[in-house]
């Protein structure tokens, strides 16, 4: 047992302490901070972050109006129902229900988790890929790890993950997709890896979400070329096709190439 | 006057639940359970923005490394705290492990309100589900008084 200290002369003498306190627990790898402080934000700061009729417009996009709340909501710091009173209170029932939705399927993925507890690290149903969840690897390969894959966009979206702890929802699927379907690794060792590193990670949104990627918690798999990353994406991320080689096809390549076994 | 220590979970850092639920005047803990740290391998990221959050609760907190049973066990031969509280966490597996715990060491748990109440019925896919609780989250008269 041990009694941990609560004064700090700044945010780089908490991570240096923490770094010593919680060495043997700690991921060989990343072991730095987050940009985004865990300090409680400020009504104002809240009320700034939510733009329910432009997250409706913008909110696939890397740089959309989304409202990067998350990791307070994970820790409780603010409600759900707290952000949908702001988004109900700003622009009415109908501009903000997709960004209620959005809290919702927080709610919904909770549903999901406390009727079916058994399913949070096991395959709810058959993956529909045409592979049997015996062949697909348990770990993940050292070049995910390490942000060192064949493909730019993927390489950003890991570092995102690795380096803030946040990503967007979008490259999330993006991530998983690649993982599970490019790569064939197993979803389980996809989510772990996330919990291990996202601040909002919650592991019924996160698992069930993994899960429905890889197909065994709906009734496809998810996949995405790179046309559509660059739609989404390319004002930001690097999305030319010579650095992102295995990306740049169409999806009926893509589903040849990663489904061929697939008997739908 | 019963005096109380209230065990805080990760998932319920929120100031104003526990200026609700909390009893006033409670000593507050919250515990950097090893055992499950080495299970879901939290990233120092993760760990620095719970600390951060402790940090900021206007109301200290006493932060502890350690196991959670040794821990409460110790508090019960060393402080004079009569009640012991904690909050039930979200997340099923952090959940069992927290109300094994404090039916071991007789802490009383709080559940804080849900925001969509309890569905007794089983939804599978997201839509049936939103179908059936729109009307609520977005019937401003069940808002909360956040």
């Amino acid at each position: 047992m041990q009694i941990l200290s609560s004064q700090f002369s700044d945010r780089a003498a908490l991570t240096q302490y923490l770094q010593a306190q919680f060495n043997d627990l700690l991921p060989k790898t990343h072991r730095q901070a987050s940009p985004v402080d865990g300090s409680n934000p400020t009504a104002q700061f809240i009320d700034q972050q939510i733009q329910p009729a432009a997250y409706a417009r913008t909110r696939n996009f890397y740089q959309g109006a989304v409202s990067q709340l998350s990791p307070f909501v994970r820790q409780g710091m603010i409600e759900r129902r707290h952000l949908a009173n702001i988004a109900l209170a700003k622009v009415g029932a109908k501009a903000a229900e997709k960004f209620i939705q959005e809290l919702l399927w927080g709610e919904f993925w909770q549903h999901v988790a406390d009727q079916r507890p058994d399913a949070l690290w096991e395959d709810a149903e058959p993956y529909k890929t045409g592979f049997e969840a015996y062949t697909y690897k348990d770990t993940l390969p050292e070049d995910i790890l390490r942000a060192e894959t064949p493909n730019a966009c993927i390489n950003h979206f890991i570092q995102d993950l690795t380096v803030t702890g946040y990503l967007h929802n979008h490259a999330r699927m993006y991530l998983a997709a690649y993982v599970v379907h490019f790569r064939r690794v197993r979803w389980q060792a996809g989510a772990a890896w996330f919990l291990e590193h996202l601040l909002d990670g919650d592991i019924a949104a996160n698992n069930f979400s993994w899960q429905w990627v890889a197909s065994t918690f709906g009734g496809k798999p998810y996949i995405f070329n790179l046309e559509n990353v660059a739609k989404y994406c390319g004002d930001v991320v690097d999305c030319r096709p010579e650095t992102n080689p295995e990306l740049d096809a169409t999806y009926e390549v893509l589903h040849l190439r990663l489904f061929k076994r697939a008997t739908s | 006057m019963t005096t109380t220590c209230v065990w805080l979970q990760e998932e319920w850092l929120s100031a104003s639940l526990i200026a609700e639920l909390c009893p006033a005047g409670a000593t507050l803990i919250y515990i950097f359970d090893e055992t499950w740290l080495a299970q879901r391998r939290y990233s120092l990221k993760r760990i620095q923005f719970i600390y951060e959050a402790l940090l900021d609760l206007p109301e200290a907190v006493e932060i502890y490394r350690g196991e959670p049973s040794e821990i409460l066990h110790a508090r019960r031969q060393n402080k004079t705290e009569q009640r012991y509280l904690t909050f039930k966490p979200r997340d099923p597996e952090l959940r069992q492990r927290v109300l094994d715990i404090a039916h071991a060491h007789d802490v009383e748990h709080m559940t804080p309100p849900p925001w969509i109440p309890v569905q007794s019925q089983s939804f599978k896919r997201f839509f049936k589900f939103y179908n059936v609780v729109k009307r609520h989250a977005l019937d401003e008269a069940s808002r909360d008084k956040s």
